[in-house]
């Protein structure tokens, strides 16, 4: 099996801990089937790509070109309008969604 | 032969002769649209018809006064439902987008446009383009036109059925992984994944942007050739557009073959193969090579690892890319949320399909803090030692030839249950996208069952021109024009 980097706990199958904090850090919710589905799929296809070697650093070419940039002007946006056009919620001209904040009292 | 049957090539003289008018061509392909896609699904939405006739008619009064716009005048296409188009929904074949309507075009749809062409509707994909059959749609399987009992290919099998059976001249597709060639390959058609950076992704919703290219599908070579024209180009809306013109591919005889080097890749050809697709290429490359063609066999050790590193680069991408279907902006919103985490949980985890959510996991795994330098990059430097492999070998041959798939379509079914032998079918798929580079497959023969298997032919980076080329010359050196036999949803086939 491959060598594990330094601060990595978990071992070469994705455990069930790992695959529930994943899912949270993904934020998706994974019913129990799914969950066990997954654990076994996943464990498969991080085994399969275990299999990358560790390639030195001089087999790499440079990457193309610097990135592409252009002047910072204004150009064609979307309108309010259109932007809210598909929410699932709106209200006065914003995305609405369940308070995120505590209220004040 | 009725006018869904044509080729673009054989549709374009007929326009342009004013044989044929772009009316009767539409009304045709509706036609055979509403004839069979009860039975294959190829479409999620279809344009009214009379929408659709109205363009048509526009386009013929542009013909009469010798004025068209370009060459896709009245020609109708079809295009894959993860690209935006303004008229009908974009629901990138998930329950998260299942009504939206994108507030703008594709610029490659506004190119189509431009051009002449008329959109029929849009076609049926893997979620979020994430698959190799077709299966992993919110709305249901798309059928081979082939034998109905397997898959078209994936994730453009809509696309590629609907072209496949006359449902449309031309398609637009996306590649990421083979998403373009696999499924023409499965369905007995042209697919072209073009240079990374040479279609505009202005307007196809992200899975992988280091991969992602919109590419045309066609009965064939010179209609995706007309496609890829119109819709390629530098757009300044695209950051990873390249810039400057294309210039144009023409049609080309087998005698353009002549001298021409074609690598065959002892690594990919060692095993894994089906016989019958073997022999198909075999006798594909074996023609080649009686019209001059230098065939050499060449090795890329390094490109074993193409599908690991791809499944790593993909998901990482995609994970990041997936992020923003949260139920905030658009989409679909999941019910009775209390918070806002849980709006975001409960809308994924609801609205996303398996597939996609495995590829979300697994990317968001690899870029994960403990697995980032093991996986991830190591991901990424593989990538790159593979495009200097594949670079080396275009310093010795001119095109790389492979058979697009290692088997012809697969059973429904069959491998949704096994993600890594769905992934496989990827195998000699995935290094061009990895590397950018241009490819295409074209229709080689049949196997034993009579299934459809795809020739693929890989250029150096930008010589999309000269591949399209070398394409129309294979094409015509093979001779292969046969049709699927489907049984319509009247009962006459």
């Amino acid at each position: 099996m491959a060598g594990h980097p330094i601060g990595s706990e978990e071992t070469v199958a994705v455990t069930r801990k790992t695959l529930l904090r994943v899912a949270e850090l993904a934020k998706l919710t994974l019913p129990p089937d799914e969950v066990e589905r997954l654990l076994s799929e996943l464990s498969l296809i991080v085994e399969f790509v275990e299999t990358l070697p560790d390639v030195p650093r001089s087999r790499r070419r440079p990457v193309e070109g610097p990135a592409r940039t252009r002047a910072d002007e204004v150009g064609e946006t979307l309108t309010p309008g259109q932007a809210l056009r598909n929410a699932p919620a709106q209200r006065d001209g914003f995305f609405e969604v369940p308070a995120f904040l505590p209220e004040d009292d | 032969m009725r006018p869904f049957e044509l080729t673009y090539e054989e549709a374009r003289a007929l326009l342009d002769s004013r044989r044929l008018s772009s009316r009767e061509l539409c009304e045709s392909v509706l036609d055979r649209v509403e004839d069979l896609d009860p039975v294959l699904h190829a479409f999620i939405h279809v344009r009214e018809r009379s929408d659709v006739l109205r363009e048509a008619e526009t386009a013929d009064r542009e013909r009469a006064a010798g004025r068209p716009r370009g060459r896709l005048v009245g020609v109708p296409v079809a295009v894959k439902d993860n690209i935006a188009c303004d008229v009908l929904p974009t629901t990138a074949g998930s329950r998260a987008l299942r009504d939206h309507v994108s507030p703008y075009e594709a610029t490659a749809v506004r190119r189509l446009r431009e051009a002449g062409a008329v959109v029929v509707g849009k076609t049926n994909l893997d979620e979020f383009a994430m698959g190799s059959s077709c299966e992993n749609s919110a709305f249901g399987p798309t059928l081979n036109p082939w034998d109905l009992s397997r898959v078209p290919g994936g994730s453009s099998g809509g696309s590629a059925a609907a072209v496949a059976s006359g449902m449309a001249t031309l398609a637009l597709g996306s590649d990421t992984g083979g998403s373009v060639r696999q499924p023409a390959g499965f369905c007995g058609i042209v697919g072209f994944l073009p240079s990374y950076g040479n279609v505009s992704r202005y307007g196809l919703v992200a899975f992988a942007s280091s991969l992602d290219q919109i590419g045309p599908m066609s009965r064939d070579v010179a209609g995706a050739a007309a496609l890829f024209d119109a819709v390629s180009g530098h757009d300044p809306r695209d950051s990873t557009s390249r810039p400057g013109g294309i210039p144009e591919g023409d049609a080309a005889s087998p005698s353009h073959l002549c001298g021409l080097k074609v690598g065959l890749p002892v690594d990919w050809l060692a095993e894994g193969v089906e016989p019958s697709v073997r022999s198909v290429f075999r006798r594909a490359v074996d023609s080649m090579r009686e019209a001059g063609v230098e065939l050499r066999e060449i090795g890329l050790p390094l490109s074993r690892h193409a599908v690991a590193a791809y499944h790593v680069v993909a998901d990482a991408e995609a994970s990041t890319n997936l992020a923003r279907y949260d139920g905030v902006g658009y989409g679909s919103r999941a019910r009775g949320a209390s918070d806002i985490e849980d709006v975001y949980r409960a809308t994924r985890g609801q609205e996303l399909g398996l597939e996609a959510k495995r590829r979300i996991i697994l990317g968001t795994f690899v870029l994960s803090e403990g697995h980032r330098d093991q996986y991830y990059r190591r991901a990424q430097n593989a990538r790159l030692a593979m495009a200097v492999e594949l670079d080396a070998a275009f310093e010795v041959v001119d095109l790389i030839a492979s058979p697009t798939s290692p088997g012809a379509a697969f059973r429904l079914g069959e491998r949704v249950d096994d993600p890594l032998a769905m992934y496989m079918s990827d195998v000699f798929t995935v290094h061009a996208n990895l590397a950018g580079l241009p490819a295409i497959s074209l229709p080689a023969g049949c196997d034993e069952e009579g299934l459809p298997v795809g020739l693929q032919l890989m250029g150096p980076r930008g010589a999309d021109d000269a591949l399209l080329r070398v394409a129309s010359a294979c094409e015509a050196l093979i001779g292969w024009s046969e049709r699927p036999r489907v049984g319509s949803a009247r009962g006459a086939p």
